[in-house]
């Protein structure tokens, strides 16, 4: 991948890995953080990325990263529950869009199902390059998206679930 | 209102009908079905509601992820080339240290030279032999100056050519023929051909002090100051010289990312028989 090429995996696909990894952990700044990571690993590994392949690469860069921002968080949510008076905050806005009451019920479905939802709407993957993305085969992706919209269902149908 | 509950088969086929897995006659006849079964069309519509739309968001840093390639290119090269610069600069420095470096010993090479092709009877004056750079220093040991009221650490020599009022000390001689070579070795065989010692013990007569003089002006005139021509010649006959004794000159350049940095380290050595020079340059 010459550098033009790398210049023009930024202008296409910096804003699409921004949003999945801001759909994912919900702040910005640590979406932030994954891109700048992302983009860093596809510049060092520019020698046998091809423009081809470079979005699944990104993606797939970007989960992983993503994973291990779970993986932290859960570290640090697990001592915040150990301390008295400190508990996950539970945002109870008020949600006049179906798409805001959508990502919030986002938030309470399982991360892989999440991933799976995201990379199939945002991006329009097939199960195929779903799979090669998580590591799941192509009927493990169908599934879970099947589980996913059918908890979305529920929580979208139950508005209690998402105070 | 919550719609009342169907079989995972249905939502199955809501699903793939959604997905677009399904054939136009299969999704027609689903389709056809849900207008009998508001329950099945229920479910049908909430699980439509699942599917996210696109939302426009921007990566505000996206010109800071970017690179410039061209930039870091011409880079590249203008460190290597500086590199490389530096290096030969070092090698004529190296090469020109060796050479007299003092108008005094140009002078007495002069002085040898005429006193060769119309001998003259020597003169009476005393003439200056300096040792103001590092390498004569290291090749020629000053011995017992305090017999002439100079310090050891001092780098002028004063030495009576007639020798006929004081004894000459220290001492050098010339135990080699003369030659008039021009390569920048040299440097090392004059002097390895010069020996200094001391006449504390041995005080020597006024006509040996003379031929010694003699022979310390023959040695240090086959060192005149070379031009720039002479010191590339030496230098291409150096190279050459080292190549036929299986010594290869060369100038090694290398290129490092030590760390899977995408700011690489370039390394420009200069490697000549046993000494290395090494510069580091890190852009």
């Amino acid at each position: 991948m010459t550098v033009s090429e790398y210049n023009k995996c930024v202008d296409l696909h910096s804003s699409a890995i921004f949003r999945f990894a801001l759909q994912q952990l919900r702040n910005p700044d640590d979406a932030k953080e994954i891109v700048q990571i992302t983009f860093e690993k596809l510049w060092m590994k520019r020698e046998s990325v091809n423009i081809d392949t470079a979005k699944s690469y990104l993606f797939t860069t970007a989960y992983h990263s993503i994973v291990d921002s779970w993986r932290s968080q859960k570290t640090t949510e697990d001592i915040d529950q150990l301390l008295p008076g400190k508990h996950p905050s539970t945002d109870s806005g008020n949600y006049t869009g179906l798409m805001e009451v959508l990502e919030k019920a986002l938030t309470q479905i399982s991360q892989i199902q999440r991933t799976v939802i995201l990379l199939r709407d945002y991006e329009g993957y097939s199960y195929a390059e779903i799979g090669e993305i998580t590591g799941l085969n192509e009927a493990q992706v169908k599934v879970t998206i099947f589980r996913g919209r059918q908890a979305l269902k529920d929580i979208l149908g139950n508005p209690n679930n998402l105070i | 209102m919550k719609p009342a509950q169907i079989s995972e088969e249905q939502e199955w086929q809501l699903f793939e009908l959604l997905e677009g897995n399904l054939s136009d006659k299969d999704s027609a006849e689903l389709l056809k079905a849900m207008e009998f079964d508001p329950q099945l069309k229920a479910h049908y519509i909430a699980l439509k509601q699942t599917y996210l739309t696109p939302s426009q968001v921007i990566y505000p840093n996206a010109q800071a992820l970017k690179k410039s390639g061209a930039g870091k290119r011409v880079f590249f090269y203008t460190s290597l080339g500086a590199a490389a610069a530096l290096a030969i600069l070092w090698f004529f420095k190296a090469t020109t240290v060796t050479q007299p470096a003092t108008m005094s010993q140009s002078n007495l090479a002069k002085q040898s030279l005429n006193n060769e092709s119309a001998p003259k009877p020597m003169k009476t004056e005393p003439f200056t032999v300096e040792f103001n750079d590092q390498a004569h220093k290291g090749c020629v040991t000053l011995p017992d100056l305090t017999a002439r009221g100079k310090q050891p650490d001092g780098q002028t020599v004063e030495i009576n050519p007639s020798g006929s009022k004081q004894p000459i000390n220290p001492l050098i001689t010339a135990t080699e023929p003369v030659r008039n070579t021009k390569n920048a070795s040299d440097s090392n065989k004059i002097r390895s051909s010069i020996e200094v010692f001391t006449s504390q013990n041995k005080p020597n007569n006024n006509a040996q002090n003379a031929s010694q003089s003699q022979a310390i002006v023959a040695a240090l005139s086959v060192r005149p100051p070379k031009t720039k021509k002479e010191l590339l010649q030496s230098f291409y006959q150096d190279a050459r010289r080292m190549v036929e004794n299986g010594h290869l000159p060369h100038i090694k350049v290398k290129a490092e990312n030590r760390d899977q940095d995408w700011m690489p380290e370039f390394q420009v050595g200069l490697t000549l028989e046993k000494n290395v020079i090494l510069t580091s340059f890190n852009p």
